[in-house]
């Protein structure tokens, strides 16, 4: 296999597949959904690109693509390599800080609509569901995770050991505190820039032209949501993959005169599981990044098309 | 649903006539929730007491009921239009609009549709 087929497949596999989804979806139904030319369509572009180019940077890394680094640079990125499952998070957050640039200070002009506005009025109620979804899982993973976790010989909560016979143990790292309270705090974070941008979304008064204001924000709040949701199914997924790399320790040890017995994790079981959801989820968020991208690449030139709320 | 502030009358009058017109034609259904005080103040321009005054004739009237945290609706007993359906019309409004679909069509599908159920039953 040559060094591109295997930096492609087994570094960049969940992006491929996230890129191959999204181009079904903007085939079969995201045509419509182009953007008008503007500031709107920048910064949605602007955005994307900000969460996806590093997002793809990191997962070729980890396949020694770019092969070795200068000594200082290595340790720094050695640093952040550690901490790569809630890069997604801090990307979301960067992102959204960008989409929100389009900021409407709209005047009153004497005209308003009877619609009582809130953060939710311009989405669907399972856009908001299926983003409270996945956090509910991410935080019952972390959790989980975290109380499974020990502070290994430096005092860190990342290790994760399994008692054999004689009273021996052996271990290896897990997702524990020391990775997830940081992550923790990002996902707060995320949460909270997320529920300002829908804020800023639906604060403005509606403009007079009242069916492209209101299609232009259920753009907005559709692409806010993808790019959290992104965020969150790519952090999630790496969680499963990190939990799936645990669940491989395996450990052996003679027992009596002529036996051997080898120990694994109580959740071995589960390995493949975890890789398969791992595989999933970072496809999932990799489509709804590479969705915000693709209306965003091609702007429509007319206006936005007539909707009304 | 719009409410537009012109002429000399006074602004919690026109506010207060056009939202109980509004519900007598059937365009605000029962119990649907209306915007706030300060966010209606804010998208007329006019101070929230203007609103607040207007509203509170027509909850005298029996039109708005205002429940703590939930909001100011509109009376149950005020419009003759139940929320569901109002919220179903306007979602037959907006798909028939992206579809392309004009008021006289969306109105025939609806007769028919509302013709076969009715023979249905």
């Amino acid at each position: 296999m040559s060094t591109l087929t295997f930096v492609l497949w087994f570094g960049l596999r969940t992006a491929i597949i996230g890129l191959a989804i999204a181009v079904v979806w903007w085939i079969a139904r995201g045509r419509n959904d182009r953007l008008p030319r503007g500031t709107t369509a920048t910064a949605t572009l602007v955005a994307a690109c900000l969460a996806l180019t590093p997002m793809i940077y990191l997962l070729a890394t980890s396949v020694e693509f770019f092969g070795p680094r200068p000594l200082l640079v290595e340790q720094i990125w050695y640093w952040v390599f550690e901490r790569r499952i809630s890069w997604s998070l801090a990307l979301g957050i960067a992102a959204i800080a960008v989409l929100i640039v389009p900021v409407h200070a709209r005047f009153a002009r004497g005209q308003a609509t009877l619609t009582h506005r809130t953060l939710f009025s311009f989405g669907h109620r399972w856009w908001f569901g299926g983003t409270a979804s996945i956090i509910g899982a991410i935080v019952t993973v972390t959790v989980l995770a975290g109380l499974a976790s020990e502070p290994d010989s430096e005092g860190l909560w990342r290790s994760f050991t399994v008692e054999g016979a004689n009273g021996s143990t052996f271990g290896t790292t897990i997702y524990g505190w020391y990775y997830s309270l940081p992550a923790l705090a990002l996902l707060a974070a995320l949460i909270v820039v997320t529920l300002t941008a829908l804020w800023l979304i639906a604060r403005p008064p509606i403009s007079a032209d009242h069916s492209s204001d209101v299609w232009m924000r259920q753009l907005r709040t559709r692409n806010v949501l993808g790019l959290t949701s992104g965020g969150l199914l790519l952090h999630l997924g790496m969680i499963f993959n990190s939990l799936a790399s645990t669940a491989t320790l395996r450990g052996g040890e003679t027992v009596g005169s002529t036996g051997w017995a080898s120990w694994g994790t109580p959740f071995e079981a589960m390995q493949p599981a975890l890789t398969f959801l791992g595989l999933v989820a970072m496809s999932l968020g990799f489509a709804l990044w590479f969705g915000i991208l693709l209306p965003a690449i091609l702007p429509r030139r007319a206006s936005a098309p007539s909707v009304r709320s | 649903m719009m409410i537009s502030l012109a002429g000399s009358a006074p602004a919690a009058d026109q506010i207060r006539d056009q939202i109980r017109g509004l519900i007598a034609a059937g365009s605000l259904a029962a119990g649907e929730r209306i915007p706030s005080v300060r966010q209606l103040a804010k998208d007329l321009g006019v101070s929230p007491g203007t609103v607040a005054r207007a509203y509170k004739v027509l909850e005298s009237e029996g039109h708005l009921r205002t429940h703590t945290g939930g909001g100011t609706r509109v009376s149950t007993t005020a419009s003759a239009t139940p929320k569901p359906v109002a919220e179903a019309a306007r979602a037959l409004a907006d798909t028939s609009i992206r579809s392309g679909i004009d008021l006289e069509e969306a109105t025939r599908v609806l007769r028919a549709i509302w013709a076969s159920r009715h023979n249905g039953n």
